[in-house]
């Protein structure tokens, strides 16, 4: 390290001298209180629903939702986003009020934090207290000046990855010294691989809101020369399997903690913070002396549940050198996939033959192809089977100088292959089961279909089948053709394009009635799905008018006049071009019509009788109480009925559970019928303890005009008693 | 790793460092700039002397700091004597702040080279490129100029750039002449 740099790291030390404990956090810049959520299980979070004008598709929605995802999915820690899909407060746009915090694309610089040629991609504004608890965060993208994708478009920012670190930052988390973690401080257009967490992230959370039981390292980095402390040091604790676990920055005495570890062997390293993330890379309070090289400094092995502490460690770090590995310009981290060898380069310092190179996990084989002292290119293999993580690169010097770059490699598998799905088009309702077919497929996969996600194991979700096969269960969508995506835990992805087609595929279930006047004017019902605004209804070709869309499951129409005959094709059709068909009639009669039911209450016990005025009767008409008004089904029949004209008919009430019903009138051969809701209410009989029962008002009140009015139907009941079980024709007959 | 420079650029970077005390927090994703860069997007770009910085919450939800710049030489825009700038961000008197990913922080007597954009609605002007956008112009014992990069809380979207580095910076006549070639590209965008 140059004396300048040192002179800049002392400079840090008297800014604050507060211990760093493990991980970087945001600290408040006066006091170096870490900013933290005071409710971390419950942080609020909103998705803006304009999303971005690049994105008119709303794929900005999945991706933003992966990267809230993506946090919640780190295991020993409280903190949670929680996100308010409500549809009031995706609509506001008002990120800088305490009680919403948004994720919104700024198209317009409205923030005012976007002026034309800014530079400026993201930022996340964070409110906080002197105490450092956090009272407002919101992520804001610089829409006006980027273009930002959700489908890998070449020269863009990925939304995903962009989200996912700035959402590390409204946490209440810093940059990270690892090259593989999401809050490392450098990105390119289209990486992606800083969508997932790594290890540093997550301890990262599990120290700022921790939960559950989990052992720390604790130790001292000191110098190998004098025994004095380093401060700042990035202590890096790998497993025994070489992998990167945990990383923190030791604090102004040189003290460290690797919290957060599960049980096990731990090698500890301490490498200084400069390339290619240094002190600059931090935020303001950190104290951070990079004059050393990297060494390791202690082994650990801990049981998941109770700190250990290594002290010193059984060696200091050795004293600096101009040895280095990795720069701020290199494409970091290193993507490497199991079973197939890839080429790399990374630049620094000194990297002259005879300088040796080698991966912190032993499964992994490197082979340097050239060393040009500020570049070396180098192969990778790891063998097929290698889970994901992220590996260490150490360089040695001809000379016995160290470099480490941390968690530069990291392991993800190829992306999945889609191949396609099948059915390959599903209603726009949902309840579509799908068969997604490919290669690639990984446990904890996430399908992400017309803005929707279906997550491996999650209700409502996907299931992979195996490496070859996900299933699931469409949701209602917006109709359209849309790719099918299939994103691996790591955050790669494969695609189908345009693969998938939502349509509105409507289906007929019932029509109600059958039947009408060759007239017009029959008010139908359609039950049925995916009736979409313009949809159209046709009878034997004929437009029928006054179409209404109640729902994508109910539509109505009225009838144009038309010849009598039929059964008619009935055809519904989308203005996507989908079509559904029923039969109709037209008679050439009119409809019946309903105008009164008198009384319009009775008893649950049934045997009330009820006269029905209206029009259009006839002596095959049938009344039921209670059929679904919709579509003509169900209710109970009438115990009788009495046609006493074509406007009059008397009825006996059948018994039915208390409540308001329908009353339905139905003309048996012409399949004609009129319905009017809630026309009859069955009422439970009074329980005699003093109340009074109203006899109701359309009764006659002379007994003798109502024994009059009353005498065919008195004469009909006498009859049916004196005839039990007496069979239908009979019926006909009082008729 | 850098090679080693000299003690006094050293202490002077040391002595500079040490008058930021910066408030800036972290991580603005942002593209990483050059001098010449800087000037091809800046709306006004000028060196000064920061005389005073106050931190004001104009209506909730917005915390500001504004600077009261002597105007010393000016690169981009027009000339102005008394240059009074607001950033957002800051921290108030109570310990209540806000922190805006990356924005720099001007200390009071401090000498800087600022790239601003055209003031926004809300009258705010954004450093270029958030903190690569506020230089430290520091002299050294022999009278040399320095221009002092700063990347504090950045995340940096593209690698390829070339950032004015932080630390030792860059030889400020080397710098201005950087500067002029990114005016000079503005002028030949502007006959475009």
């Amino acid at each position: 390290m140059s004396r300048a740099r040192l002179a800049v790291a002392l400079v840090a030390t008297t800014l604050l001298s507060a211990a760093a404990a493990a991980h970087v956090r945001l600290i408040h810049p006066t006091n170096g209180n870490p900013l933290r959520w005071s409710a971390p299980a419950t942080v609020s979070i909103v998705v803006q629903a304009t999303g971005s004008d690049d994105l008119p598709d709303g794929s900005h929605l999945p991706a933003i939702q992966l990267a809230i995802r993506a946090w919640n999915e780190a295991t020993g820690t409280t903190a949670a986003l929680v996100e308010n899909t409500s549809p009031a407060a995706r609509a506001r746009t008002d990120w800088e009020s305490d009680d919403i915090h948004l994720v919104l694309f700024d198209e317009t610089n409205a923030s005012g934090y976007f002026p034309n040629g800014s530079g400026i991609v993201a930022v996340t504004p964070v409110w906080f207290l002197s105490n450092g608890v956090i009272t407002d965060a919101d992520v804001l993208f610089n829409g006006a000046d980027f273009t930002f994708t959700a489908s890998a478009a070449p020269h863009a920012f990925d939304v995903q990855d962009v989200a996912a670190h700035e959402l590390g930052h409204l946490l209440g988390l810093d940059h990270s010294g690892w090259a593989g973690a999401t809050m490392y401080p450098y990105v390119d257009p289209n990486v992606v691989l800083h969508r997932s967490l790594a290890g540093d992230d997550e301890r990262g959370l599990r120290q700022a809101y921790p939960a559950g039981s989990f052992s720390t390292i604790t130790g001292r980095v000191t110098r190998a020369s004098d025994g004095s402390a380093v401060a700042g040091a990035n202590v890096v604790a790998l497993d025994a399997a070489g992998r990167c676990v945990a990383g923190a920055l030791s604090n102004a005495a040189g003290n460290y903690a690797l919290a957060g570890l599960e049980a096990g062997a731990y090698t500890v390293w301490a490498s200084p913070l400069d390339q290619p993330v240094g002190a600059a890379n931090l935020g303001a309070g950190h104290t951070v002396v990079t004059n050393f090289q990297s060494t390791a400094i202690a082994s650990a092995v801990v049981d998941g549940a109770t700190s250990t502490s290594v002290g010193d460690g059984s060696a200091g770090v050795a004293a600096d050198t101009a040895f280095a590995l990795g720069r701020n310009f290199d494409e970091l981290p290193l993507r490497v996939v199991p079973g197939a060898p890839s080429i790399h380069s990374l630049h620094g310092s000194g990297l002259a033959p005879g300088s040796a190179l080698a991966a912190s996990d032993p499964d992994f084989a490197i082979q340097v192809l050239s060393w040009n002292n500020t570049v070396v290119t180098f192969q990778v293999s790891a063998p097929p089977g290698e889970p994901d993580g992220h590996v260490d690169l150490l360089a040695t010097s001809a000379g016995g100088d160290r470099s480490v770059l941390h968690a530069a490699i990291e392991v993800v598998p190829p992306e999945p292959l889609v191949l396609g799905s099948s059915p390959a088009v599903a209603t726009i309702a949902g309840g579509t089961a799908l068969t997604i077919t490919g290669a690639g497929f990984r446990p904890g996969a996430r399908v992400v279909l017309a803005n929707h996600i279906y997550a491996d194991g999650d209700l409502g979700g996907c299931t992979v089948v195996g490496d070859a096969t996900i299933t699931l269960v469409t949701r209602a969508s917006t109709s359209g053709e849309w790719d099918v995506v299939v994103q691996d835990p790591s955050g790669v992805e494969g695609r189908a394009g345009a693969a998938f087609t939502f349509a509105a595929l409507p289906a007929i279930d019932s029509v109600f009635p059958p039947a009408g006047w060759a007239g017009g004017g029959t008010r139908v019902r359609v039950r049925g799905a995916d009736f979409i605004p313009g949809t159209t209804v046709r009878i034997d070709g004929a437009l029928q008018g006054g179409v209404t869309i109640a729902s994508a499951t109910l539509l109505e129409f009225t009838t144009a006049a038309a010849l009598p005959g039929g059964p008619y094709v009935l055809e519904v059709e989308t203005p996507t071009g989908g079509t559904a068909s029923a039969a109709f009639a037209f008679q050439p009669d009119p409809d019946p019509l309903l105008d009164e039911v008198l009384p319009a209450s009775g008893t649950t016990a049934g045997g009330d009788l009820v006269t029905i005025t209206g029009a259009n009767f006839t002596p095959d008409v049938a009344v039921v109480f209670g059929a679904d008004p919709l579509t003509g089904l169900g209710g109970t029949a009438a115990v009788e009925v009495l046609f006493v004209d074509s406007g009059t008919l008397q009825v006996v009430t059948p018994a039915m559970a208390a409540g308001a019903r329908s009353v339905l009138v139905r003309l048996a051969l012409s399949e004609q019928a009129a319905v009017e809701p809630a026309a009859f209410t069955f009422k439970a009989p009074s329980s005699g303890g003093g109340g009074c029962q109203v006899a109701p008002a359309a009764l006659p009140r002379d007994p003798f005009d109502g024994f009059a009015a009353f005498l065919p139907v008195l004469l009909a009941l006498a009859a049916l008693a004196a005839g039990a079980r007496r069979p239908a024709p009979a019926r006909s007959r009082v008729r | 790793m850098r090679p080693i420079h000299g003690a006094a650029l050293a202490a002077a970077v040391c002595a500079a460092l040490c008058a930021l005390r910066t408030h800036e927090v972290r991580a603005g994703t942002v593209l990483r700039l050059g001098l010449s860069d800087l000037a091809e997007r800046a709306d006004t770009a000028f060196e000064g002397r920061v005389v005073q910085a106050r931190v004001l919450e104009p209506f909730a939800g917005r915390i500001e700091t504004e600077y009261t710049i002597l105007e010393q030489a000016v690169h981009v825009g027009g000339a102005c004597a008394v240059r009074v700038v607001r950033f957002p961000g800051g921290v108030l008197p109570d310990g209540r702040g806000l922190a805006i990913a990356g924005m720099p922080s001007l200390a009071p007597g401090e000498d800087v080279l600022l790239f601003l954009s055209r003031e926004s609605a809300q009258g705010l002007r954004m450093p270029v490129g958030l903190a690569q956008g506020a230089l430290r112009v520091l002299t050294l014992p022999d009278g040399a100029k320095r221009l002092v990069g700063s990347s504090a809380g950045l995340r940096f979207a593209s690698a390829a750039a070339t950032a004015v580095p932080d630390g030792p910076g860059v030889d400020y006549v080397a710098g201005l002449a950087e500067i002029a070639a990114g005016v000079a590209a503005r002028g030949t965008e502007a006959r475009r």
